[in-house]
């Protein structure tokens, strides 16, 4: 063990001991794709297909790069889609290495679990731990057939290993970083403690290492865990202070799925779907240049968009299945892309779960709206399906600000970008699953409106060419708001207009949507959130518990070339409670 | 919060006469707290060498090579004389800006004296592209950064005061990224001069910050993103190492809960600063 255990380690170790979209209607038979609409969407990708334009003037110049796409042909769907390898531990149980031992440390709260809000209990416990290592460095990969491209990847596969844990049970990731970039890995949708939750600044920094403590808990109500509140779908990604675009888009997310007693009751009976007919898929947008290398333009700040659409890193494969349901994990992994998502069949999608939760009951999806970071978990029955079915994009987006139209009237490009195409092979199927629209998944546990202790309002806007919340910028040793922990509060998001979209994403906890532009939310959107769609004007107040761990924590736009210009904020709860703005409690750079 | 006095204890360059006063027993460490110690530590972990240059191509390749006239009247190519294996600090301004203008010059006034003890001399320079080349001729340009105090000074960087032909610095200007997609917004160019670029050609590390971030913050990015080590990249952010028991320490827990601004917020322009005209 090298001798580089810093005090702050040493101390701890001293202590030890949508959705049913609105677009529906505007979709009809005509819709539906002919052969020669599909090549010509292949070649041209959604916004180049005829489609009247919105009244939008990005191509007036040429901002530096503009107009001039991916000069790569290829024949599409002639590569299998790969699904991410299954991250395996280096033990369960007993350690393999002296927890902390490394150049970042762990988390205090990995020698102390008892919570924060209430120091009498201890957070909900049940498998033993699990210990993986995971390396961060450079990989040559194929994205596109017959394209080298130097990538970043999490363990050698873009996406990276798929982590798969239970609920209850703990997570330590040893964390190398092979690159010669800082960065800082988010585990999106976690509960987990702030110096392993990708705070920009607590970096994994070049040749060092970081132990992430994922405590795969869930928070208490009443002071019995929460199992409302059980995560499902989980992804990770690089979350590094300035550079995060650079590095989501160079290849840095991977899956990490959890399942409760719950969940796992509905798997053995028959209810959804097992491995391997339960497959992470990360969409993703990117655009090449000459050398195969993928593009990005530090100094574009609205949002950069791909001309070439890629599913588990490769550019429109194909996959074999079977006459039977499969669960899809389905993640925008886009920087800026915003994706409403159908099947070119027609068929509906048997929707399980918004962002990283299950709904109650199964609900019926269309389609599905997906901003960058949102996760759509569903079953899609090929039982009946025609021999193709293609997996398609149709909203149309013309550059960052966001997709044209509104989110209540969005402009479709029909025929859609398909991402995946699947043959459907005949055969006889057994032990198919179960579940269909209306079947219950979970008991749901709802904020009450009336706990908010304290209501915040956060706008989001643009000013000369920067990102501001509330008139502020992202200073990471700033709390901007210091909640009391134990509490719930409504908070007040507002898009600062200009028709920018804004998907906010909040960590640490799920939030409950109370209400978009003073309706009530849509019926995929009315459950647990971790990001939310700010559209063009758009207000939403949601309901937001603060528990289990201290701060500091971020919430931001999940453009990642938003975020990356400081449109970020903290939020750091205390036991205590305060008021922000103020230093941040802890720190672990 | 600390951060000021230790950034006036401990400029990088005085690492060197900083360990060798430990070694005899001078001791600056006394006045340090457990905290500031620790973070030292880790700190004097962090390969204080240069990195090697980045191989293969550059964010700068795909700016237009147009040539400037500086305030002198010396010409200049933009990527092949000012930023080709260079660091710039570059901003837009114009000489009549009365809005953010004068802020914005003023937080680079204090990058260029920061950058002293940070970056040589001759390898960084602070670049300001006029918006406005019908009225900023090379004449006004020199009156602007005479009256100001921004002109030659021994130990400071090179402060180039640019301008050239409108519609190749428009090129420039869009190539930059200081562009709004609203053509309303975009005409007016008062819109473009509130963003600071940071890039370090060298390393191929380029980021933009918003001028009203205020010194502080933008003084920690210029030196993440341009730093020639992995040291002088990540000092600053290991000296905000702090653990919750440290706050009891140092009295940080009543500004836990007493909500104090001065120790972290009074650097950053407020709203009304960044947003007037
Ligand atoms: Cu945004």
């Amino acid at each position: 063990m090298t001798k580089t255990m810093s005090l702050l380690n040493r101390r701890s170790l001293l202590k030890a001991a949508s959705a049913v979209f609105t677009a529906v209607s505007s979709l009809d038979a005509n819709d539906r794709l002919e052969d020669s609409d599909r090549q010509n969407a292949v070649n041209n990708g959604v916004a180049r297909n005829g489609q009247p334009r919105q009244n939008k003037v990005a191509q007036q110049f040429d901002p530096g790069n503009v107009g001039k796409g991916t000069p790569f042909t290829f024949s599409p769907f002639s590569v299998e889609m790969t699904v991410p390898p299954e991250a395996q531990p280096v033990a369960v149980g007993d350690a393999p290495f002296a927890p902390g031992d490394v150049f970042h440390g762990i988390a205090p709260e990995f020698y102390d679990r008892s919570v924060a809000e209430r120091p009498d209990l201890q957070w909900y416990e049940a498998f033993p731990t699990k210990w993986y290592q995971l390396d961060t460095h450079y990989l040559t990969a194929e994205i596109i057939p017959g394209v080298r491209t130097p990538v970043m990847c999490y363990g050698g596969s873009i996406p990276g290993p798929t982590f798969r844990a239970r609920v209850g049970q703990p997570v330590v990731v040893r964390a190398t970083n092979s690159l010669n970039i800082e960065q800082s890995i988010h585990l999106h949708g976690g509960h987990n403690p702030a110096h392993s939750d990708g705070y920009p600044n607590f970096y994994i920094l070049p040749g060092q290492q970081r132990d992430y403590f994922y405590t795969n808990t869930v928070p208490l109500r009443d002071g019995k865990p929460d199992f409302s509140e059980s995560p499902s779908t989980m992804w990770y990604h690089d979350h590094s202070m300035d550079l995060t675009a650079n590095l989501v888009i160079q290849g840095l997310t991977g899956f990490f799925l959890v399942r409760d007693q719950i969940e796992q009751d509905l798997i053995d009976s028959n209810v959804l779907p097992d491995e391997p007919y339960d497959i992470p898929v990360a969409l993703q947008d990117k655009r090449f240049n000459a050398d195969g290398t993928i593009f990005w333009d530090p100094l574009d700040h609205n949002g950069t968009l791909g001309d070439i659409w890629i599913a588990n890193g490769k550019a429109q494969p194909f996959f074999r299945v079977q006459r039977r349901k499969y669960r899809f994990r389905l993640l925008n992994g886009c920087n800026a892309r915003f994706m409403e998502l159908r099947l070119s069949s027609g068929q509906p999608f048997i929707h399980l779960g918004k962002d990283t939760w299950l709904f109650p009951n199964a609900i019926e999806s269309e389609t599905l709206l997906l901003s960058m970071g949102q996760r759509a978990d569903v079953v899609i029955d090929f039982t009946n399906a025609p021999s193709e079915v293609f997996l398609e994009n149709i909203l149309c987006q013309s550059d960052g600000r966001g997709p044209d139209g509104s989110l209540d009237v969005p402009q479709h490009c029909i025929p859609g970008a398909p991402f995946i195409k699947f043959i459907v092979e005949d055969g006889v199927v057994e032990n198919d699953v179960t579940v269909e629209p209306g079947t219950a998944l979970r008991p749901h546990v709802r904020i009450n409106p009336s706990e908010a202790v304290t209501t915040r309002e956060f706008r989001f806007h643009r000013t000369k060419g920067a990102w501001m919340i509330n008139g502020q910028f992202f200073d990471p040793d700033r709390a901007d708001v210091v909640p009391q922990l134990g509490t719930v509060e409504k908070w007040i998001l507002k898009n600062g207009g200009g028709g920018w979209w804004h998907p906010i994403h909040i960590h640490l906890e799920s939030h409950q949507i109370l209400s978009v532009n003073g309706k009530a939310p849509s019926l995929s959107q009315s459950f647990k959130n971790d990001t939310v769609i700010l559209d063009g004007g758009a207000e939403v107040e949601i309901l937001i518990n603060f528990r289990t761990f201290r701060g500091p924590f971020v919430f931001h736009c999940h453009n990642l070339e938003h975020e990356d210009m400081r449109m970020m904020f903290v939020f750091d709860p205390t036991v205590g409670g305060g008021s922000g703005p103020t230093v941040i409690q802890q720190s672990f750079p | 919060m600390n951060r000021l006095l230790l950034l006036t204890l401990l400029p990088a360059s005085m690492y060197v006469l900083f360990v060798i006063s430990v070694d005899q027993s001078v001791s600056p460490q006394q006045a340090m707290t457990p905290r500031e110690l620790r973070n030292q530590e880790r700190i004097e972990k962090l390969d204080p060498r240069p990195l090697p240059t980045h191989q293969g191509p550059r964010v700068s390749d795909r700016f237009p090579d147009i040539l400037l006239t500086d305030q002198y009247g010396k010409e200049h190519r933009f990527v092949s004389d000012l930023v080709r294996d260079h660091t710039v600090c570059l901003v837009l301004f114009f000489t009549e800006c009365t809005g953010t203008c004068p802020g914005t010059t003023q937080v680079m006034k204090r990058l260029r004296e920061a950058a002293r003890n940070e970056f040589p001399t001759d390898e960084i320079r602070f670049v300001s592209i006029t918006l406005d080349p019908d009225i900023d001729d090379p004449n006004i340009l020199l009156h602007y950064a005479e009256s100001r105090g921004l002109g030659p000074q021994d130990g400071l960087a090179d402060w180039y005061f640019l301008t050239g032909e409108f519609s190749e610095l428009e090129q420039l200007r869009r190539a930059l990224g200081l562009y709004d997609l609203d053509p309303e917004i975009d005409a007016d160019r008062s819109e473009h001069a509130s963003l600071i670029t940071f890039g370090n050609d060298r390393h191929n590390r380029w980021a933009s910050m918003p001028a009203g971030l205020g010194f502080d913050d933008l003084n920690e990015t210029l030196c993440r993103i341009c730093g020639n080590s992995q040291r002088q990249r990540f000092e600053m952010a290991l000296k905000e190492g702090r653990m919750v028991e440290d706050n009891t320490e140092t009295n940080d827990a009543q500004s836990q809960t007493a909500g104090d601004t001065a120790a972290c917020c009074e650097e950053q322009l407020s709203a009304e600063q960044f947003t007037q005209n």
